[in-house]
């Protein structure tokens, strides 16, 4: 449904402040390639400035590729982009509208434009009521989640075969973000296909099926979701009752590091049973899991990217 | 092709402004229209243009060769020859920024733009909008001056009046227009709208030079304004077909290249 094939754009400083820099230029993405398949909920997981919003600027067509290219549905995002936004909902990173309109102006502006079909105005007042919105409130007055749920509502009303979201849980409080991953379950048990750029692992873990991590532009690894939990390490941190059963965990055969009297901290790689089958000797006061999964397999491609770095400078000097 | 729920959300949206300058216009010509039969009885009225240099009169667009009282010369004056000249271009820079720079710096124009309307047809949209706030601001103005004078019994002739609308409209579209053409080529509202403003400074001033010295006349031949002449207009002296030509060619360039550069333009939006 959604397809990147070796896309790269690289971005020219106008104006570059250092006039004896060798480049003036920025890469921006390189060689980004993954495939989406219908019906599938697809994560870009990454830092602020890795690329992820510069490649759903590729798949909304306000981009266009240096190299390679972005096809919906077979389509073009670029050459073709009016017919891809037939079947588009997009949700930008950034809730920027007009602040003279109320957010049910914005929301007929948006209807018409997509051609005002008439499930349209039944999901919108179904999504407001849900998310609790008043649409008539002018929208200077909204405050950031009120916005954020604004651009929410406009996303998903459309009933779009793709949804593209840009960060969409920024701004919303813990119980709209449980409302907006139980919005992209349904959809995904509708059959919609959905690509999520975030930095928030909950959301990705809970909605994705696999994620791509994203990394100075380009992309360190595409994995499922399922793959990424049972391959990565997980650390834990155990306090125990006394020191000597923390004594008695280090000395068991598994990755364990005191960090305190009564303190361990344990890594795990793949099964977990091991660390069980050791904690039934032992009385637990407290059992803490460091990340979830996910960070923890982020931080893994993080820190592997950064020891490749690190290698190929050292090699050069 | 242009989009009809962006453009009436789009009119909407800078409804207020032009309401705003076009009922503070005419307002503006009703007191002078009001106070125009006052000063045309007092007896010194005759001799109160002579006090001035010609130079000066013929930049406010006072006849210069003899005293002339007439109401196209007193409104020339007061407002036509240089007040408004200079409030539909402060006016064009402030809705072609409002509607494509200010859009695009800001990020709204994402929401456009993920619809399946082309980028064609939103930015045509968006010059349609400015073409329909430049007509309605002439329009309140011609508007006006007809109302006032019926109201306050004054006689003119009107088809001087509607043809001198259609001068300024035309050179209303030329401020605009290259004002539209550096909002949507540069990154930047920042840039853009300082940038146009000095150029329509500059321009401005050129107009201004060529008319208080002879030296300088060759001057209006390198500026917009220097083809809005609207006491020549008004006097039945130029029918303003060649000049509503230029300008009309001058401002479709800049609004096509417009077209052109937002259909084409990377935007990181």
């Amino acid at each position: 449904m959604i397809q990147v094939k070796g896309l790269s754009k690289v971005y020219t400083k106008v104006r570059p402040k250092n006039r004896k820099a060798i480049s003036n230029h920025i890469a921006g993405l390189k060689d980004v390639t993954f495939h989406v398949q219908q019906g599938e909920v697809f994560g870009l997981l990454g830092p602020n400035g890795a690329g992820k919003t510069t490649v759903i600027r590729h798949l909304m067509g306000f981009l266009k590729p240096d190299v390679g290219f972005a096809r919906i549905k077979g389509l073009d995002c670029w050459e073709e982009a009016k017919e891809v936004k037939a079947f588009v909902g997009y949700l930008p990173g950034e809730m920027n509208f007009l602040k003279e309109m109320s957010g049910l102006e914005f929301l007929n502006l948006m209807a018409g434009m997509h051609g005002n079909r008439p499930v349209f105005s039944r999901r919108r007042d179904a999504l407001a009521e849900r998310l609790d919105l008043n649409l008539k409130q002018p929208i200077k007055k909204m405050s950031k989640g009120m916005k954020q749920k604004l651009g929410i509502i406009n996303t998903m009303m459309l009933d779009a075969e793709v949804l593209i979201l840009d960060e969409p849980t920024s701004g919303l409080d813990p119980l709209m973000q449980k409302v907006f991953i139980d919005l992209v379950l349904e959809e995904k048990d509708r059959g919609k296909t959905i690509l999520i750029s975030s930095h928030m692992f909950p959301e990705i873990e809970r909605t994705c099926d696999r994620v791509g991590i994203i990394r100075a532009g380009e992309l360190a690894a595409v994995e499922g979701i399922q793959k990424l939990r049972q391959e990565q390490r997980r650390t834990f941190e155990i306090t125990l009752e006394t020191p000597e059963q923390a004594q008695l965990i280090c000395e068991s055969g598994l990755k364990a590091d005191r960090i305190g009297d009564n303190q361990v901290s344990v890594e795990i790689q793949g099964d977990i049973n091991p660390l069980l089958k050791v904690l039934a000797q032992v009385q637990v006061k407290d059992f803490l899991q460091r990340m979830t999964e996910l960070e923890e397999a982020f931080m893994q491609f993080y820190e592997r990217g950064e020891e490749v770095e690190q290698s190929i400078i050292s090699s050069h000097v | 092709m242009m989009n009809d729920a962006l453009y009436w959300s789009m009119l909407k949206y800078e409804g207020k402004k032009v309401i705003g300058y076009s009922l503070s216009l005419m307002l503006y010509e009703w007191l002078i229209t009001w106070v125009y039969p006052i000063l045309i009885e007092s007896p010194v009225i005759e001799d109160l243009p002579n006090s001035f240099p010609t130079s000066v009169k013929r930049a406010f667009g006072v006849s210069a060769e003899e005293t002339d009282i007439s109401y196209e010369s007193y409104i020339s004056a007061q407002l036509l020859g240089r007040f408004w000249t200079l409030l539909i271009s402060v006016y064009g820079i402030s809705a072609s920024n409002a509607l494509a720079a200010h859009m695009l710096e800001q990020g709204f124009m994402a929401y456009p733009l993920s619809s399946p309307v082309s980028r064609s047809e939103i930015i045509n949209t968006q010059i349609g909008v400015l073409l329909t706030e430049l007509m309605l601001l002439t329009g309140a103005t011609v508007g006006g001056i007809y109302s006032a004078t019926a109201f306050f019994k004054v006689t003119i002739d009107r088809w001087q009046f509607f043809r001198m609308g259609i001068l300024g409209f035309c050179l209303s579209t030329v401020v605009s227009g290259y004002s539209m053409l550096f909002g949507v080529s540069l990154n930047s509202e920042e840039v853009s709208v300082p940038l146009v403003s000095a150029l329509t400074v500059i321009f401005y001033g050129l107009d201004v030079m060529s008319s208080l010295s002879e030296r300088f006349s060759r001057l209006q031949n390198v500026t917009p304004f220097g083809l809005f002449r609207p006491q020549e207009v008004l006097r039945g002296k130029l029918l303003p077909t060649k000049e509503c030509l230029i300008l009309s060619c001058i401002s479709g360039i800049c609004l096509l290249l417009s077209g052109f550069v937002f259909r084409r333009r990377n935007l990181a939006i």
